[in-house]
């Protein structure tokens, strides 16, 4: 569904538990407002040397649940753990939805995927707009 | 810096498809925010961008040439922003800004205001990197940014979901 036909808005957050995850979101709750626009936030996780992929999916919802558990009104926010390298995992997302919100990751910061910069790569290479939100000042 | 108090929505154009396809959206957007478009189209001298001599341009250095180049700017703003506006009753304002895109768009923009921008420019091809202006503002701008795709990019990707969701509403 498009975001300017009218018809409704489908937003997807990615979220790593970071300052600027989180500014992602909020910004992606007031860019919603008062519609009954879906919000789908995504984490991303692969499983360290010493843990099982479920116990990273779990550690992931959890992180996830967190977040939606400081929101207003999380009602029509869902939340998605997926397998793999952040980038991929988004622009996968970026396919099937309207509007893909991503926190900036100042330096101090090293998330980095594979592909490079998170949002570099998103911006780039996604197939819906982009929204890259600054961490908080 | 702008004027924070009513948050706005800026967009970076030069005439390119990219441009184009961010404007649109950016009046879509404003839109469904009711708010106002400002549109911001920059411009250096030559020599700014590495062409030492001017002359070799055909042009003359001088003032009378930045005149000019500022001139053509703006008709071809105004131009945009004229074609942009038909159709639709969001406000389209523009102002022609001497600089590297880039930091015009930063100069422009203030932290509550939206920028967009398109992925990248002129002179970029499929699967280039991001544009440089739009690279450098994600990088640095105190607002979010949204960088739009360029519409072959979704083209290229075949079916379009936007195709799939009107077939199934059908």
């Amino acid at each position: 569904m498009d975001r300017h036909s009218g018809k409704g808005i489908d937003i997807t957050v990615g979220f790593d538990g970071s300052a600027a995850s989180r500014q992602a979101l909020s910004w992606a709750v007031d860019c919603a407002g008062d519609s009954s626009s879906p919000i789908h936030v995504v984490g991303a996780f692969s499983a360290e040397a010493d843990e099982s992929e479920e116990t990273a999916r779990s550690r992931t919802e959890a992180m996830l649940d967190d977040a939606l558990a400081e929101l207003e009104n999380p009602d029509r926010i869902d939340r998605v753990a997926h397998h793999g390298d952040p980038v991929e995992v988004l622009l996968r997302c970026s396919s099937s939805t309207d509007l893909l919100v991503m926190g900036r990751h100042g330096t101090s910061q090293l998330i980095h995927s594979s592909m490079g910069s998170v949002g570099d790569a998103c911006a780039r290479l996604a197939e819906c707009p982009v929204v890259i939100v600054p961490p908080p000042r | 810096m702008a004027d924070e108090q009513i948050p706005r929505i800026v967009v970076g154009i030069d005439g390119s498809a990219g441009s184009m396809a961010a404007l649109d959206w950016a009046v879509q957007e404003a839109q469904l925010r009711a708010t106002t478009v400002h549109t911001v189209m920059a411009w250096q001298h030559p020599s700014a961008y590495g062409a030492s001599n001017a002359f070799g341009l055909g042009m003359d250095p001088s003032f009378g040439t930045q005149q000019a180049l500022a001139s053509v700017a703006e008709t071809k703003a105004s131009q945009l922003v004229d074609e942009a506006s038909q159709g639709h009753e969001v406000p389209i304002s523009w102002e022609a800004i001497e600089g590297h895109p880039a930091l015009a768009l930063l100069s422009a923009v203030g932290d509550s205001d939206l920028l967009v921008v398109g992925s990248r420019g002129h002179g970029g091809f499929v699967g280039a990197l991001l544009g440089s202006v739009s690279q450098h503002v994600v990088t640095h701008a105190h607002c979010p940014v949204v960088v739009i795709p360029g519409r072959e990019r979704i083209k290229s990707h075949g079916k379009k979901k936007s195709d799939e969701a009107e077939a199934g509403e059908r």
